[in-house]
């Protein structure tokens, strides 16, 4: 019982820090995103899409 | 955890556990439909670029899909953690309202004010978004794949949007009696998989052997989709209606029996049909 017990313990934890994980690097690459977008906006004449994409 | 179920709360495959048919029958629904049938799954590979794209796509959210498992899970351990400590072990865990109730009443008890209003705002959005994306996808299907071809095909656009506006109120009505009168009577994660059975167990026969099999046809798609209505079988009011208790049958019609042996048979109708009703050769140039 108590190998079940350890083993749940052990899926919960990791699936919690990978989410944590992904979450902070997903918002971190979000924001960047946007300030390239933002940065972009203000110059018009020549958007540089390819650093959104990359 | 041990002193309400044992070794059952912890050990799947227990005999007073789950059991091998139980998990089956959630590998299939939560691994396998809900990537590869589920409407908002299926749209994200479909808008993927290819299928390295769709190979990475779900790579890196089966994190999220994971998450998204466990901490309801964890939030309801705790929930009958804290019942099972406070109410010096008097609790019941086979009545289903009480353990729906369980969740909320143990955030509320526990959470300070201020946050439970954050909670409950951010509960409520989504839940509002969960609906209206459904609402909006429902309504249109309807209108888009059923309504209007019988109609001809033949009407503007502003009627079908006044038509899918009006769906869009209908169904929500119906939700709305069926949330609050319907008598549920068994836990919420088995009712979900019991009602989506109704569509996906024929919906997935249909699109393995119509992908995967050349010799697939059109009445044979039409029996396995009708044969996802036996999966209301898996629902205790319709097993009372019918006489499909324990006491008659000897023996409990479990979700996962229903589920799995309506998957099964879907596939079976589907090739059955396909081979004894095959397109005709005019359909197969058409296409």
């Amino acid at each position: 019982m108590y190998g079940w017990a350890t083993f749940w313990a052990g899926v919960i934890i990791v699936s919690l820090a990978a989410f944590t994980g992904l979450a902070i690097i997903v918002t971190i690459g979000g924001w960047r995103d946007l300030l390239v977008l933002l940065r972009h906006d203000s110059k018009p004449a020549k958007p540089d899409r390819k650093s959104l994409t990359d | 955890m041990e002193s309400i179920h044992g070794a059952a709360g912890f050990n799947p495959l227990d005999g007073d556990g789950f059991g091998v048919g139980y998990l089956i029958w959630m590998g299939f629904v939560a691994g396998l439909i809900s990537c590869a049938v589920w409407p908002t799954a299926v749209m994200r590979a479909c808008a993927a670029e290819n299928t390295q794209v769709v190979k990475r796509l779900y790579t890196w959210s089966s994190i999220g899909f994971m998450t998204r498992f466990i901490i309801p899970q964890l939030l309801g351990l705790c929930a009958l953690a804290y019942f099972h400590a406070s109410n010096q072990g008097a609790v019941s865990v086979n009545d289903h309202d009480m353990t729906l109730a369980a969740l909320p009443a143990f955030l509320a008890q526990i959470l300070p004010v201020g946050v439970i209003g954050l909670i409950g705002a951010g509960m409520l959005a989504a839940f509002m978004s969960t609906h209206d994306s459904y609402l909006l996808c429902w309504s249109s299907v309807l209108v888009e794949d059923v309504i209007h071809p019988l109609a001809g095909g033949q009407w503007s656009t502003r009627t079908r949007l006044f038509m899918m506006r009006t769906l869009i109120l209908l169904i929500g009505i119906f939700l709305y009696v069926w949330s609050v009168w319907y008598p549920m009577r068994q836990d919420m994660l088995d009712y979900l998989a019991v009602s989506g059975a109704i569509y996906f167990t024929g919906a997935f026969a249909v699109l393995v052997f119509g992908i995967y099999w050349k010799r697939a046809s059109t009445m044979g798609a039409y029996l396995a989709l009708l044969c996802g209505l036996l999966a209301l079988l898996g629902l205790p009011p319709v097993q009372e209606l019918l006489g499909l208790t324990q006491d008659n049958l000897g023996f409990r019609l479990t979700e996962a029996c229903v589920g799995l042996g309506t998957t099964t048979l879907a596939m079976v109708l589907m090739v059955a049909g396909s081979l004894l009703f095959p397109d005709s050769t005019r359909e197969l140039q058409k296409d």
